[in-house]
């Protein structure tokens, strides 16, 4: 798929436009990490912070993302936090990254949205074995009707793989989309002048929108992996 | 009067029609011309079906405020999610287009 070129196409011979990007990204979510963490050292960390800052408003987020999970996955939502709270930094960063003129995020690549969405399906199936047990987790791929088994084990391994596929292309194309659109508009000559700006704003909110949407939905798996098999 | 309004649209199919003739006699030529038209029919019967499940779900929503406002805040955060998940089967359709476009 055609990019349009960014900064990362300099060093393009060198080391890999997604991976360049994905460095980026990383080194943009560790100084988010401790410059938030300067706030909460000491004696004063317990108090919030005054006002709009940027400590408050991932702590928001954060409380989002906790409450979400203790709602869908119940007990254990603390072991998956990590994993999630990660993943749902990692994609907001790299989508408003992507937005950026000049910038690339890694998200416009499908290299990196299927390293993470790998990452989400594995985890959710490993939770359910290890919560239901192998035996109990293939004989609930099978189904409760013994003798439509062969059919319903092949149609839940392909959905479970669908699963896969669809947080990937849902990701990438979500945001290939948007930064192919503004590139396209921006060669035109009078369209030039306004119409990206709009473009830019909904690419503002489907970012954000598919950093919540990739996390909602790890959260879901693995609350479906850890429900009690019926 | 009233017919004046189609003088635009019969100027444009007039200036229009020998352009597509010209751009049909290309295409002809081409021995993968069906992989143009499969492009095209990719987004856009993908962009139809997410159109019509995506206005369903937005008019669910608005008939849930309209019969509540005060639920408004709870009803949209579904809604978004729901049009959030349809359209990414449109996307589906548009990475398969986009996949095919060089091809032909």
């Amino acid at each position: 798929m055609a990019h349009p070129p960014t900064l990362f196409n300099l060093l393009e011979g060198v080391i890999p436009v997604a991976i360049q990007a994905l460095a980026a990204c990383t080194l943009l979510v560790l100084l988010l990490t401790f410059w938030v963490r300067r706030g909460l050292r000491g004696e004063d960390g317990v108090i919030p912070a005054e006002g709009f800052s940027v400590r408050n408003f991932l702590e928001l987020l954060l409380e989002g993302i906790v409450s979400l999970m203790r709602q869908t996955i119940g007990p254990s939502w603390a072991t998956y936090l990590p994993l999630v709270g990660t993943l749902g930094f990692f994609i907001l960063v790299s989508n408003l990254m992507g937005l950026v003129p000049g910038l690339g995020g890694p998200t416009s690549y499908v290299e990196t949205n299927l390293s993470w969405a790998i990452l989400a399906v594995v985890v959710s199936e490993y939770a359910a074995i290890r919560h239901q047990g192998a035996k109990a987790y293939l004989s609930h791929l099978a189904g409760p009707i013994w003798w439509l088994s062969p059919l319903m084990f092949v149609v839940e391994v392909i959905s479970h793989l669908a699963r896969l596929l669809s947080l990937t292309i849902r990701l990438t194309g979500n945001m290939f989309a948007d930064h192919t659109l503004v590139a396209v508009f921006l060669s035109f000559p009078v369209v030039a002048l306004f119409v990206p700006w709009v473009f830019m704003g909904l690419g503002v909110f489907v970012a954000i929108l598919q950093a919540f949407i990739f996390s909602f939905l790890t959260i879901i798996y693995i609350g479906l992996a850890l429900e009690d098999a019926h | 009067m009233r017919v004046l309004w189609t003088l635009p649209l019969v100027l444009v199919a007039l200036l229009a029609a020998p352009d597509l003739a010209l751009a049909a006699e290309e295409a002809a030529g081409s021995p993968n011309w069906g992989i143009a038209i499969g492009a095209g029919l990719a987004i856009g019967l993908a962009g139809l079906g997410c159109g019509i499940g995506q206005g369903l779900a937005a008019a669910g929503a608005v008939q849930g405020i309209a019969r509540n406002p005060g639920a408004a805040g709870q009803i949209q955060t579904p809604m978004i999610i729901g049009l959030a998940l349809i359209e990414s089967i449109a996307l589906y359709g548009f990475v398969i287009g986009f996949q095919l476009q060089g091809k032909f």
